[in-house]
Parts: structure tokens; C-alpha cells; sequence
């Protein structure tokens, strides 16, 4: 698509190859659910660094429990950091007044997973499109009901869906109106937490072109939070991949399928079943032994050593950063050089 | 387990600090100077009597002082005198708490052998006319007034029939009606409470699975359904304490037997401040204490929270 | 995908009409069970009674008679009189908008500040709930009557009194199954959906919490009249509640209670009274209750699977 060779033209590798117009800067973001008794806690996101540009898709990919939708609610501050820091368009939100931060949101919105509960089961869809526009006082009652009219249309509902309530409308239905209401007061940025996971295979492909129509319409920047990498290939400009709650590759997307530097991200891409079967066949895949550790007591080092084909007992020692390899990527991985590329 | 036990315990701590608070505070809440509700013959005295009185009583301390004060009292056993019998407002609740507790024992003794196997055998004959009938029967013990049964009890059994005494607290024969008529609404909400219970454990799995096994049909109630149908009612048995205790004020007052509830009332309708407040706190005190067991037993009981290391609370 | 082509598959929005029509029908279904049918019509009984008493009473409820003192019901008395003469009947029937009004206020009082508090307390948690909920378990440490003794005791005796008295002690347990409601809901993705616009905590709690929490409230408030009206007569009863000659059905009956071997009929009948009310909303409430969990699980059902009801309707 033009918006990535776009991007990579204009990005200058900045210490992490981050693009120049950045609109969210994430900097050393800690999340952990401490335990209500006892000691230690869950380490839902540990130290997490990037920037997202204006304009673009950045895709978070992982495992469940990585802690992938944490990362995007705590940038959101819809879950408090535990420390770290999260500008918007150059405002620092970790330290807003409630207020604030209540009027920042009108610049940042998010699409949830489940279609169903995340709508008010005793609002219409009216209602619920209405509201934000209420809340960020969007002119007056015409003008609304013109607005929610208008979204909508965009998003291919249709003007009588308005007096419906959820449990009338289907998995996508429910899903456009969740998108229309994100939209209602003009985002910047939209989460998007695994969009299209609890939707029927024909109705995510409708859902994802809508949302990339939607993007070019507006110039939204999408956060765009799955596990599926098939997904995310058609949809994102860079990703990240996270595991265990960090950042372990990050890759402007035609670089990240084609030469994936991290074990991680290479296990993951093998995973993903190629059509043709003689290929699929003949493939090498790389399976990952062990079960997923617990976010509690991450291992200790590399936390993904324990289950690494390639771990060497320096892994075990010592906690890769993510470091610049070149052409805008980076990787937390102390082998990555030595690595086969694929 | 200990666990549970020990985070009860500490919510049980302030809850106990509360009560010892109000019933301070009662002192300074009731209409009037603080001054007439200790000391009995307070009208006609002279103002410099009064400021020894206060003084003598404490009243002119701070406010933190004096709580200190009143639970150092409460803690040594002095609650007080009544201002109507001249007596230590500790023996009369000595001597009021054993009739009391008679009650609501034997209450609950009825409502138990009379509820539990209601609830049963309604489970068990669910949807037939000894379903209906149970269900009907519950549902008009509930919603039956205490003064009410307790007058038809009098006027059908002691009158008419005159098979118990109406009056007083000799013997055992004057227990029966006051104990059976305040029995009558804890059966009623056992009965429906045990039923439905039942009912639920009848349909789950592991009971079906029992009867596959081949048990007749009495063992499997009796061994598997009832135990685990137990749990909530074994809970309902700590909150119906508190039922029985407020109940008592009326069957005691109704029936003329000496007892807390009695005592209760006679200090509200005379306005014996030391009495009520002396009265409310054992009360409060023991229902809390009663609910802890309640609490610990229920966590023993339950083999989930027994095991487990998170508390239920 | 252009505007207007995917109209298609998505029902037209149902008019005024069709939404009365379907809480009509709620109502319909209701009705067609036998015990709500018969709890409400006595309630609807009880009703016309406190609103029209003064023409229905066939006597002045307060005018005393010593003459005719102590008669059996009759057809003159139906209720038969009190030992002041004065008919029970109609003192019952003028004691049914009391003894009401006493009920409803009390639930109203006990209602609006439980569910406050269960709101504030479920939803802000951390100090606010632990503080809330301690006072409620201070004040629950007191058993319910004994508590109201102790209200009544302070505040004097009189209907306003007993409104104060049973309504705050029911106050705890508004708190407690409105705070279980919303700690029920308050992970919803649609409450983070609304903080997630910018929604105001108020906000929150009064357009997405509170009307999905209000049936639960609903129909507790429905149950507790029941205990309301037993608290209320019994305190009466026992002196310190309303006081004679103002005629209350527990006032009455405790007027009785001297004359219980020679006139049963003047404590059985208010008495009778106060049975029939709490049976009537018991009979209602617990169906109520029913119903209102049957919706739950049914709408649950509906939530669980993703492509809903109008999947095969479906032309996306």
C-alpha cells in the first residue's frame, strides 16, 4: 500500500527506527496487578518503549496473556501505569487531572473485542453512538441526531438501525456500531483490541475493510491489538511483538514476514498455515516446547529463554534490550545477528 | 483457613469498636440532659448538684476521654444502674439473658425439626400437592405478625384449650407456646430455603451420577444431596439469631416472661437510658460473636473455602 | 460499501407503539400467574381502601360508643366493636392508608439511600466502599426490630418516627444487593466503554449502572414492603410506634390484647389485616423476582453467542 512505502521513505531511524511525526510516545511503561494479599505481582507490562506516528497502523501481536490489550488499555489510562510515561500529541497523560483527561479522550477511543458487551444492553444504538457526542457537548440535540445518522451510514448500518438495542443486531452489526461510536467525536488515535476475534471469518473481512476505509477517510491512527499475524499483515504499516508483557521485535511489516529476527516472532510466523499444501508440507517449522510462564514470575534473563530453540545460558543471564537493527527495526534478542534470517 | 478465619476476626474488630461507639453516643442522642438519663431522681435538684453530678459522672471530660472511659467500664463488666430499680444494669441482663436464650433455642430446635424435613420431603415430592401445600404453608408463615400468632396461640391453647400457661417462664410448659410461636417464621424460611436448596443439589451431576451408581433412592439424598444442601442453610442459621433476638421483644412482652426482650422494651417505654444501652450492646456484641462462629463454621463446612487461599469475604 | 446498500438484513426501528405493546405484554404474562394475580388484586384492594376510605367506612372510625362497647361482628359492625364502642371496621379501613403510607415511605427512605450508597460504595471501591460497608455492618449489628427500638427511642413516638426508623434500618440491606449488583457489572467492557469516551463518574453511575442494576432494586423494594409493614405494626404494637387512638392495624391490635378473651375481633382483624397485606406483596414479589432472573439468564444467553439472533437474517 502507498502508506508504507511512504513511511519508510520518510522515516530517519531514530534510536528505535521510530517515524518523525509521532502521536502517542510510549516511554518505560510498567503495568503490574499487584496481589491484594501476599506478596509479588502480576507483570502485565514491563518497560514497554515505542511510538506510534501520525497516520500509521502499528500492529501489537502476541500470545494471549502477553499482555498485548493491557498495554493498549494503560496507554489509553483506562488502567492507571504503574510507572512510565505516555505523551499524546506532546501532552504528557500520566499526570492529568481527571477532568482533563476525561476532555483528552475525545482524542483517543477504542474498539473493544466482544461486540456484545461492549454495549449497554439497555441503550439503544442511538443511544450509545449519541453519547460521546453528549459528553464532549457535540452541538445541539439536531445536530446529533444528524451526526449519529451520519456515522451510521459510514459504517454501513444504515439510519433505521438507531432505535435497535444490541441484542437485536448480529456479532458485525454490533461491532460497526461500536466503531461508529469511536468515532463520534473525531479520534486521532483508535485502539483497536482485537477487533474482529469474535466475529465469524466473512464478517472480519468486512469489518477489517471497513476499518481501513475508515482510516484513509479520516486519517485515523490505528493501534491495532491481535494475535492472528495473518490479520495483521493486511492491515498494519510496522509491528510489534510482544511476549510476556515485553517488546521483542519491532519491524515496519513487509520486513517483520519476510526476515524475522526475533525466535519469537520466527516460531510465531511458522505457525501461520501457508494455502498450498506441497509448500505447507515441505515447510520447516519451528515448534516451541514448554507451556507459556507465568506473567508472576517471569524467567529470569531473556524471558523468553525457557522456551527458545536457540537459548544459550547467556540468555538465561542477562535481559536483552531492543536494539536498532537497522532498516527501522529492532530486536530484544542477544543473538539476533547470528541468527538464519528466517 | 486460618486465613479466613483470622481476615474474619479483623473485620469483626471494628465492626465491634462501632457498636461500643453508638452505644456511647446513645447517651448524648437521647432527648434531654445526659445528666436524667444516669441518675434517677435528677428533677428538682439544684444546678450546683448537677455540675457535681456531671463532674462525678464524667461528663465535663473530652469526648475521646470519656469513650475511654465507658469501654474501660464495659471491658470490667459496669454497665451502668437503671434508674428505674436502683440495680446494677448488669444483673438484671444476667438475670434477664439465660430466659432468653432459652427461647430462642427451643425456637430454633422447633424451627429446625420442623423446617429442615418440610424443605425435604418438598423437594423430594417436588410438584406434588405435599410441594404445594409446603410452599403455601411457608408462604403464610412468613407472612404471619408474631402478635398476631402469638394472641391466636394464647386464645385457641391456653384459653380454650387450656393446655399451656399464657403467662410467665416456669417450667417447660410455659416454654412450648413462646418458643412455637416464634419458631414459626424461622421453619417457614428454612422450609423454603432447604427446599430449594435441594432442589438445586438434586439436579446437579454428582448426583446423578450417584444414583447411576445404583444407591436407592434414600441413600442418595441422605448422603450426598443434603450435606451439600446444608451449606446455605447452615448461613440463613446465623442471620435467623438476629431474627429470634428482635422476635423475642415481642413473644417476651406478649407472653409476660422476663427476658431481654422485655427488658428492652420497659427501658425504651420508661426512658431507663442505662438499661437500653446496657441491653443493645450484650445484644449487639453477641449476634457479631454469633455470626463470627456462623462465619468460621460456615468456611469449615465448605470444603472450597477450606482449601482455598483466598478469603470468601 | 456505499451508503445505502446495506440497509438490508437490519430491522426498521420499532415505533412508540410496539415498545408499549411489549411491556404490555410483560405485564399480560405476569397476570397470567396465578399467585402475582392474586398478590396484586389484593393489593389493588388494599389500595381502594386507603384512598377511599372515608366513603367506604360505614362508621366514624374515632367516635366512641360505650354503650355499644364489645359487640361481636355483626351486620351492623362487620368487624364487630371495641371496647370504646367504636366500629373496627371502619377504624381498619382508615388504619389501611396509614399502615400504607407508613410502608411505602419507610421502602422509599431505605430505596433511594441503600442504592446511594451501594452505587458509591460498589462502584469509587477502595476507602469509600470499605468505609460504607463497615457503617452497614455496625448498623446490622444491631437486630433489625432492636435497631428501630433504639431509633424510636431517640426520635419519640408517631408515625413520622417509625417512617425514620424502619426506613433507615433497611438502609444496610438496599446497600449490600446494590453494591453485589454493581460489582457484578462494573468490569463490563460497556462501563470501560463509557470511560473510555470521557464519561464522568456521575454520569456513569446514573445512565449505565444504575438502569441495569434497577431491576434487582426493583424488586427487592417490592419484597421489603413486606418487612416494612410487619416492623411497623409490630413496633406499634409494643407502644412506641403510633400511638392511639391514631388507628394503625398494630396500634389496634395492642389495643385488643386487654380484651383478647372477651373480644377477640378487635385485635384479630387489623391483624388479619397486616397478613393479608405482607401475603399479597410476598405472593407478588416472589414472582416477580422470578421472572426478573429469568430475564437475566435469557438475556445472557443471548450475549453469548456472538452473531445473535438476527445471524441468519444476516446479508452483510
Amino acid at each position: 500500500m502507498s502508506q508504507r512505502t511512504r513511511d519508510a521513505d520518510q522515516a530517519s531511524p531514530v534510536a528505535t527506527g521510530e517515524p518523525h511525526d509521532a502521536l502517542v510516545e510510549v516511554r518505560n511503561l510498567c503495568k503490574v496487578y499487584r496481589r491484594t494479599r501476599g506478596r509479588g505481582g502480576v507483570q502485565a507490562v514491563t518497560d514497554v518503549t515505542l511510538t506510534i506516528g501520525r497516520g500509521e497502523t502499528l500492529a501489537l501481536v502476541g500470545e494471549s496473556g502477553c499482555g498485548k490489550s493491557t498495554l493498549g488499555r494503560t496507554l489509553l489510562q483506562l488502567e492507571r501505569p504503574t510507572s512510565g510515561s505516555v505523551r499524546f500529541a506532546g501532552t504528557e497523560l500520566t499526570t492529568l487531572r481527571a477532568a482533563d483527561l476525561r476532555a483528552q479522550r475525545r482524542h483517543m477511543q477504542l474498539i473493544f473485542q466482544d461486540p456484545h458487551a461492549s454495549l449497554d444492553p439497555r441503550m439503544t444504538v442511538g443511544q450509545t453512538i449519541n453519547e460521546p457526542l453528549v459528553v464532549h457537548r457535540f452541538g445541539d440535540r439536531a445536530e446529533r441526531r444528524r451526526r449519529v445518522g451520519e456515522l451510521l451510514e459510514r459504517v454501513g448500518l444504515g439510519g433505521r438501525a438507531s432505535g435497535r438495542y444490541p441484542h437485536e443486531l448480529s456479532g458485525g452489526q454490533r461491532q460497526r456500531v461500536g466503531i461508529a461510536r469511536a468515532l463520534a467525536v473525531n479520534p486521532q488515535l483508535v485502539v483497536c483490541d482485537e477487533p474482529v476475534s469474535a466475529l465469524d471469518v466473512s464478517i472480519q473481512a468486512q469489518v477489517l475493510n471497513l476499518l481501513a476505509e475508515l482510516r484513509e477517510a479520516f486519517g485515523l491512527t490505528y493501534l491495532f491489538i491481535s494475535h492472528n499475524l495473518g490479520v495483521v499483515r493486511h492491515v498494519a504499516d510496522r509491528v510489534a511483538v510482544m511476549y510476556l508483557g515485553e517488546i521483542v521485535e519491532l519491524a515496519p511489516v513487509d520486513e517483520l514476514f519476510r526476515a524475522p529476527r526475533h525466535p519469537y516472532t520466527k516460531a510465531l510466523l511458522s505457525a501461520i498455515p501457508l494455502p498450498d499444501p506441497s509448500i505447507e508440507r515441505a515447510r520447516e517449522r519451528i515448534v516451541l516446547t514448554g507451556d507459556l510462564p507465568s506473567p508472576a514470575a517471569p524467567p529470569s534473563g531473556c524471558r523468553f529463554h525457557t522456551r527458545c530453540p536457540f537459548a544459550q545460558p547467556l540468555c538465561a543471564r542477562e535481559h536483552p534490550e531492543l536494539t536498532d537493527a537497522g532498516d527501522g527495526r529492532s530486536v530484544a534478542c542477544h543473538l539476533w545477528e547470528e541468527l538464519p534470517p528466517r | 483457613m486460618i486465613r479466613y478465619a483470622l481476615n474474619r476476626l479483623a473485620t469483626a474488630i471494628p465492626t465491634l469498636l462501632g457498636v461500643l461507639l453508638v452505644t456511647f453516643a446513645l447517651l448524648y442522642a437521647m432527648p434531654g440532659d445526659p445528666i436524667a438519663h444516669l441518675v434517677s431522681a435528677a428533677n428538682g435538684i439544684t444546678p450546683r448538684e448537677m455540675q457535681e453530678l456531671r463532674g462525678r459522672f464524667g461528663l465535663n471530660d473530652p469526648m475521646p476521654v470519656q469513650f475511654v472511659h465507658y469501654v474501660g467500664h464495659v471491658v470490667h463488666g459496669d454497665l451502668g444502674t437503671s434508674i428505674l430499680s436502683n440495680r446494677s444494669v448488669g444483673s438484671l441482663i444476667v438475670e434477664a439473658l439465660p430466659n432468653t436464650i432459652e427461647l430462642a433455642l427451643a425456637a430454633l430446635a422447633i424451627s429446625i425439626m420442623i423446617g429442615i424435613p418440610l424443605g425435604v420431603i418438598a423437594a423430594i415430592r417436588h410438584r406434588t400437592w405435599v410441594d404445594h401445600v409446603s410452599i403455601g404453608a411457608s408462604l403464610l408463615g412468613v407472612s404471619m405478625p408474631e402478635f398476631w400468632a402469638a394472641m391466636l396461640a394464647i386464645l385457641i391453647f391456653s384459653v380454650n384449650l387450656q393446655w399451656f400457661p399464657a403467662f410467665g417462664a416456669d417450667g417447660l410448659s410455659a416454654l412450648v407456646l413462646p418458643a412455637a410461636v416464634l419458631g414459626i417464621r424461622t421453619s417457614a424460611t428454612l422450609a423454603r430455603v432447604t427446599r430449594s436448596s435441594m432442589l438445586e443439589v438434586l439436579g446437579r451431576q454428582y448426583v446423578t451420577t450417584a444414583r447411576a451408581k445404583g444407591l436407592s433412592e434414600w441413600a442418595v439424598v441422605m448422603l450426598h444431596a443434603l450435606k451439600n444442601a446444608l451449606i446455605p442453610v447452615v448461613t440463613l442459621l446465623g442471620l435467623q439469631l438476629g431474627y429470634l433476638l428482635a422476635g423475642a421483644v415481642v413473644v417476651e412482652t406478649i407472653f409476660a416472661r422476663p427476658g431481654i426482650g422485655s427488658l428492652l422494651i420497659n427501658a425504651v417505654l420508661n426512658k431507663d437510658v442505662p438499661v437500653l444501652r446496657g441491653t443493645i450492646l450484650v445484644v449487639a456484641v453477641g449476634y457479631v460473636l454469633v455470626n463470627l462462629l456462623v462465619d468460621l463454621s460456615y468456611g469449615w463446612l465448605d470444603p472450597r473455602i477450606r482449601s482455598a487461599r483466598r478469603s470468601a469475604a | 460499501m456505499s451508503a445505502g446498500s446495506v440497509a438490508v438484513g437490519v430491522k426498521v426501528a420499532p415505533s412508540p407503539r410496539e415498545r408499549l405493546t411489549s411491556a404490555r405484554r410483560t405485564l399480560r404474562e405476569l397476570l397470567h400467574e396465578p399467585t402475582f394475580a392474586i398478590g396484586l388484586a389484593i393489593l389493588v384492594v388494599l389500595l381502594v381502601l386507603a384512598a377511599f376510605g372515608p366513603w367506604i367506612a360505614p362508621h366514624d372510625p374515632n367516635a366512641i360508643e360505650p354503650t355499644a362497647s364489645l359487640q361481636p361482628p355483626s351486620l351492623s359492625h362487620l368487624m364487630g366493636t371495641d371496647q370504646l364502642g367504636r366500629d373496627v371496621f371502619s377504624r381498619v379501613v382508615a388504619g389501611t392508608r396509614l399502615t400504607l403510607w407508613i410502608a411505602v415511605a419507610a421502602v422509599t427512605i431505605s430505596t433511594v439511600l441503600g442504592t446511594l450508597l451501594g452505587l458509591l460504595s460498589g462502584y469509587l471501591g477502595g476507602v469509600t466502599e470499605t468505609l460504607i460497608m463497615r457503617v452497614m455492618d455496625v448498623q446490622l449489628a444491631f437486630p433489625g426490630l432492636i435497631f428501630a427500638l433504639v431509633l424510636l427511642a431517640v426520635l419519640g413516638p408517631g408515625a413520622g418516627s417509625v417512617i425514620i426508623a424502619v426506613g433507615i434500618g433497611g438502609v444496610p440491606t438496599f446497600a449490600r444487593v446494590t453494591r453485589g449488583a454493581v460489582l457484578a457489572l462494573v468490569s463490563e467492557d460497556y462501563i470501560t466503554a463509557a470511560r473510555a469516551l470521557g464519561a464522568s463518574t456521575t454520569r456513569i453511575l446514573a445512565r449505565h449502572v444504575l438502569p441495569n442494576v434497577a431491576g434487582t432494586i426493583i424488586v427487592l423494594a417490592t419484597l421489603w414492603l413486606a418487612f416494612a409493614v410487619l416492623a411497623a405494626a409490630a413496633l406499634s404494637f409494643l407502644g412506641v410506634g403510633v400511638r392511639p387512638p391514631t388507628p394503625e392495624w398494630g396500634a389496634m391490635a395492642n389495643d385488643g390484647r386487654a380484651v383478647l378473651v372477651e373480644g377477640w375481633w378487635v385485635s384479630f382483624f387489623p391483624s388479619l389485616m397486616v397478613m393479608l397485606f405482607v401475603l399479597a406483596v410476598n405472593l407478588a414479589g416472589d414472582v416477580l423476582r422470578d421472572r426478573l432472573d429469568a430475564t437475566l439468564r435469557s438475556r445472557r444467553a443471548v450475549a453469548g453467542d456472538p452473531e445473535g439472533p438476527a445471524s441468519s437474517t444476516e446479508q452483510e
